[in-house]
């Protein structure tokens, strides 16, 4: 049984580092537990031995050894979650330097991160506090298929960072395509031939255009996605970076007819 | 290797000093014309000196105040390099800030992305914790 991480609300960076001793703390109390754990049935075996039951040493090694897989888990465990609060507090970083993001997006990232950072913290404590093995084993399970933090969170983050900023370009190339039309109408009233300028007018639209469906339509697909997500399909990311860079490309063409279009309007309108 | 005696060396402040100042000469008549002239060009001198140093610090003054009123724009300006959206005008000045922006937007897209190439590797570091 896998148990669900729980969902607690962001209080404020930094994230990773306010509760860093108390879980310094539980994993040394976790250590200290597991060797007392495995005194205790060794001091067992001895008296075992005493009583020449051969049976009963048996079973006492066979505990020491389970107390000592325990152990390992425990330790193995808790790097394992202190690699990834590493992690998440890398992406809480990166989030709020982010200067193209959009708002709801930023919050939206923030808040994810923050109950990864929450219910990692709350895992490591279960995890410590276990006395089974088969208890510590679906915790050590759970920081991998609970949270997703290297294979979804990471990737979502940064995917999401750039259709943001190819947004922020498309947004201004379009704006840019409204005052190139203004230069050109003006233009033609003045009865200049405009009629390139009209043709890379229309593919910069277009380029643009293409650039902000691809863009759009993955933040939107993306945004969303959680650790179930990729655990029902692990393709779920698949193509998106890709996309993304051919929106890139677009946007690159976009901005090359925009070079163009200036330079001829200068020579144009030169006094504009 | 010290002189037996370091102060031997030293002179006696009850020994006889020779003389250190030289008797004052007597001002020549014949100098006084010409005297009254060198006053005359110091003075100017001094005057145009005091000039320049008034006009230094007058333009000085200006300039300071000159690149105070600047700091903000240029200030703006570099924030402008990259925004999320764009300054209005269509003029021509304005189209080039435009392009500006938008190719600052391109740089930062493409640095995003080599990082999300990279992030999306990041998979293989979903380790699974070891449990035998």
């Amino acid at each position: 049984m896998m148990p669900h991480p729980t969902k607690q609300p962001p209080t404020g960076p930094p994230l990773y580092g306010r509760l860093r001793s108390a879980r310094a703390i539980g994993c040394f109390s976790a250590m200290v537990g597991a060797g007392l754990m495995l005194m205790a049935p060794s001091g067992m075996a001895v008296m075992a031995a005493r009583s020449t039951s051969t049976t009963a040493t048996t079973t006492a090694s066979q505990t020491a050894a389970q107390q000592q897989r325990l152990a390992t888990i425990k330790n193995r465990g808790c790097a394992e979650i202190n690699r990834r609060l590493t992690q998440l507090n890398r992406l809480d970083s990166l989030i709020n330097a982010a200067t193209h993001i959009s708002a709801s997006d930023k919050a939206t990232l923030i808040g994810q991160v923050a109950n990864e950072v929450s219910g990692l913290q709350q895992l490591e404590a279960t995890l410590n506090s276990e006395t089974t093995l088969a208890a510590a084993i679906a915790d050590a399970q759970n920081i991998i298929l609970g949270y997703r933090v290297y294979a979804l969170v990471t990737p979502k983050v940064h995917i999401i960072k750039v259709a943001d900023d190819e947004q922020v370009t498309e947004t201004n190339l379009i704006t840019l395509t409204t005052k190139l039309q203004d230069r050109i109408t003006t233009a033609q009233s003045q009865g200049k031939n405009v009629a390139t300028l009209q043709s890379q007018l229309n593919d910069l639209t277009t380029q643009a255009k293409n650039a902000q469906a691809i863009s759009s339509t993955i933040e939107a697909s993306v945004i969303g996605l959680q650790p179930t997500d990729y655990n029902s399909n692990h393709a779920v990311l698949s193509g998106d970076a890709g996309q993304l860079q051919t929106a890139h490309i677009d946007n690159q063409a976009a901005l090359k007819d925009a070079k163009t279009m200036v330079t001829e309007l200068r020579s144009l309108q030169p006094n504009s | 290797m010290e002189p037996a005696n370091p102060r031997a060396a030293e002179p006696s402040p009850l020994s006889p000093q020779p003389p250190t100042s030289t008797p004052p000469v007597p001002p020549s008549p014949s100098h006084t014309p010409h005297k009254s002239l060198e006053g005359l060009v110091v003075g100017v001198v001094i005057v145009l000196v005091l000039i320049a140093v008034v006009v230094w610090l007058a333009t000085r003054h200006h300039a300071a105040m000159t690149t105070t009123s600047t700091i903000p724009q240029s200030a703006t300006t570099q924030a402008a390099t990259n925004p999320t959206t764009l300054n209005p005008g269509t003029n021509n000045q304005s189209l080039s800030n435009d392009l500006t922006s938008i190719n600052s937007n391109l740089s930062t897209e493409s640095q995003d992305q080599t990082s999300a190439g990279s992030a999306v590797n990041d998979q293989q570091q979903e380790i699974t914790v070891p449990t035998n």
